[in-house]
């Protein structure tokens, strides 16, 4: 198991690198090594993918020799890799500063309690035996995705659970036949590689002492840290959503193509690991040709605002279209999932006094993220004016009016448990809104100024 | 918006400092530093909530390592490795009966005067029995998921039998006593 283990890192590590390298130029190595491990996963998931499409065993060495093959395409961008890695090896601190530690050690201990609890306990929730997982357990038992799961006498007593979109199901099928008894350790190397670059990235604009709390409040929200150990596919896509604002926020600020291009990449492992993803991302191109407009280029925008629905949208090409009609013998009829409602102010009234009460102001799940955060955006706004931190709130309204236009049209959407799991999305942005409003930054650079007179 | 009032957008370019770029602190600073944030950090933890939510993960952790110590003398193929025995606590192991190969689940009622979450026991049970290939499942009532009972039962050549009450389904236990 150790040595598989070590292989499928190494091998995972190598083509996310090419990844990055290919999209981005990153000056931080810890930054460079989260983000290649992590592009390096949705690489392998994407292998396991045209496994099963071209109809060839599912087994470890056809994912090894895949994801070896795809490890080769560094050859293409070779130059960009050494130069990332140079350019991040020269500014690499081996020791970092002793406040820093503070906040090491108490994500040390929490990835601990994460680490040891996907690794030692079995997969719990109720949508991943019932379909996640399950679906990952028989295809393995069967070496293909066409196994009998898809009995009728089984599959006519399953939900949609074993339709979810395919990241989650993947890296279990990956995970488990690399040894690990209950597949779900790579939750772990998710948190890990998230926290380490979430750090990184965000400490580039704003205080290692601010990011750090603003990362502890998220990692300890009691909610979302269950979660870093439980199966489920709305971990890991606040994680690559949380990724994907991060560098959208930084096209935002800066007009960086590659950060743009870079943001793109974590869109799409967003809907890669939940199908519902695709629908904030149209809302998110008229951020673009906003954007755009204002620069006063709507040609570009428009070009843009497309391939930014588009590179996603690929995903839905991919799983729903592909797969369910390619692969899988029978597969739910995803029209049936929609309905018209009669509309009518009480029912969105309804729906948001829900979405409210049930989840939002509700503190156990979250701790205190969520007042702090209106704290801050008021200060922030009415004393500074601050409009470029507004486009992670313009984010935080589309996911609030996505959701709440799921609840009113979608047969499967509840608010306690999809909205409820839904709401890391925003728990993620309140985060990097802390470390990149320019109330915590202009008190950033204050805390610099101090620290080096 | 007007055009007038666009901000070019060479302003909105960064200009924080990198911190790597900057002279270093004095020891002196980056102590001041480090008990603040030792201070806030300790603060964030003894708000109630979080003081609450954070013990619960230590006691959480260390119960559930204290258990597994204790039940790892246990000795089946899985247990020591994986912490089954662990999995299946005292009470269920109460309930199953490996020489008449049969598993009895406990009732919804057992559940919740032992405060037991439902929905973390049935993964246990599933994991057990498909470990153990026990060939019949009683199941006190309709509050557990059929579907997913039938799922796990059914194609491994279970039988489910499902008791009508709770009380039949004491009389049940008794009679494994």
């Amino acid at each position: 198991m150790f040595i598989n283990s070590l292989i499928l890192t190494v091998l995972q590590l190598a083509t996310g690198l090419a990844i990055v390298s290919a999209i981005i130029q990153i000056r931080s190595l810890v930054l460079l090594f989260g983000t290649s491990l992590l592009a390096g996963m949705l690489a392998s998931t994407l292998v396991v993918y045209c496994i099963g499409v071209f109809s060839l065993p599912i087994a470890w060495n056809s994912i090894l020799i895949g994801l070896a093959i795809t490890s080769l395409s560094g050859i293409l961008v070779y130059k960009k890799i050494i130069e990332n890695i140079t350019t991040s090896w020269k500014s690499f601190k081996f020791f970092p500063k002793f406040y820093e530690l503070i906040f090491w050690g108490v994500f040390a201990y929490l990835f601990f309690i994460s680490a040891w609890r996907a690794w030692y306990l079995p997969v719990t929730p109720y949508d991943a035996i019932n379909g996640i997982d399950l679906f990952a357990k028989f295809t393995i038992k069967e070496n293909t995705f066409v196994s009998s799961i898809f009995d009728l006498k089984i599959i006519s007593y399953l939900s949609t659970q074993t339709f979810y979109a395919p990241f989650t199901s993947f890296m279990q099928i990956t995970y488990r036949l690399c040894g690990f008894p209950w597949g779900q350790v790579w939750l772990s190397v998710v948190f890990f590689c998230f926290v380490i670059s979430a750090y990184s990235k965000l400490v580039e604009r704003c205080h290692p002492i601010i990011v750090g709390l603003s990362l502890l409040l998220l990692l300890i929200a009691p909610e979302f840290f269950a979660y870093t150990f439980l199966l489920q596919t709305d971990f890991t896509n606040a994680i690559f959503f949380g990724l994907a604002v991060i560098w959208f926020h930084d096209f935002w600020v800066t007009d960086s193509k590659s950060s743009f291009n870079f943001s793109l990449l974590w869109f799409f492992a967003a809907c890669w690991t939940r199908s519902e993803t695709i629908f904030f991302i149209p809302f998110g191109s008229l951020l673009v040709l906003w954007k755009y407009y204002k620069k006063e280029e709507i040609k570009t925008g428009f070009i843009q605002a497309i391939i930014f629905t588009a590179i996603p949208g690929i995903t839905t090409l991919l799983w729903n279209g592909i797969f369910y009609n390619m692969v899988f013998p029978r597969h739910p009829d995803s029209a049936t999932e929609f309905f018209i409602p009669d509309y009518s102010f009480s029912l969105v009234l309804d729906i948001i006094n829900e979405m409210n009460d049930v989840v939002i102001f509700e503190l156990d799940y979250w701790g205190y993220a969520m007042p702090l955060f209106f704290i801050i955006l008021i200060i922030n706004y009415v004393k500074f004016k601050d409009k470029q931190s507004l486009v992670i709130v313009a984010w935080l309204f589309i996911l609030f009016f996505v959701f709440m236009m799921m609840k009113m049209h979608m047969v499967h959407v509840d608010i306690s448990k999809t909205f409820r799991r839904g709401y890391f999305k925003f728990l993620m942005l309140y985060s990097i809104y802390f470390a990149c409003c320019d109330l915590v930054t202009r008190f950033s650079k204050k805390i610099w100024d101090w620290e080096r007179s | 918006m007007a055009k007038g009032k666009q901000e070019p957008s060479k302003n909105v370019t960064p200009s924080l400092p990198k911190v790597e770029t900057e002279k270093s602190s004095s020891f002196f600073k980056t102590f001041i530093l480090t008990i603040i944030t030792g201070v806030i950090t300790i603060f964030i933890f003894s708000v109630p909530l979080y003081n609450a939510w954070f013990k619960g993960q230590i006691k959480g952790y260390y119960t559930e390592y204290k258990k597994q110590k204790k039940l790892s003398d246990i000795p089946t193929r899985w247990e020591q490795r994986h912490g089954y025995e662990y999995m299946i606590p005292n009470y269920l192991l109460k309930t199953l009966d490996s020489s008449k190969q049969v598993f009895l689940m406990p009732s919804t009622s057992y559940l919740k005067k032992n405060n037991i979450s439902a929905n973390w026991t049935d993964s246990r049970w599933f994991y057990y029995m498909t470990e153990k290939n026990i060939p019949k499942v009683y199941v006190t009532d309709s509050n557990y998921r059929s579907a997913t009972h039938t799922l796990f039962a059914t194609p491994q050549g279970l039988s489910l039998i499902e008791l009508s009450s709770d009380t039949i389904w004491q009389q049940t236990l008794a009679a494994f006593k």
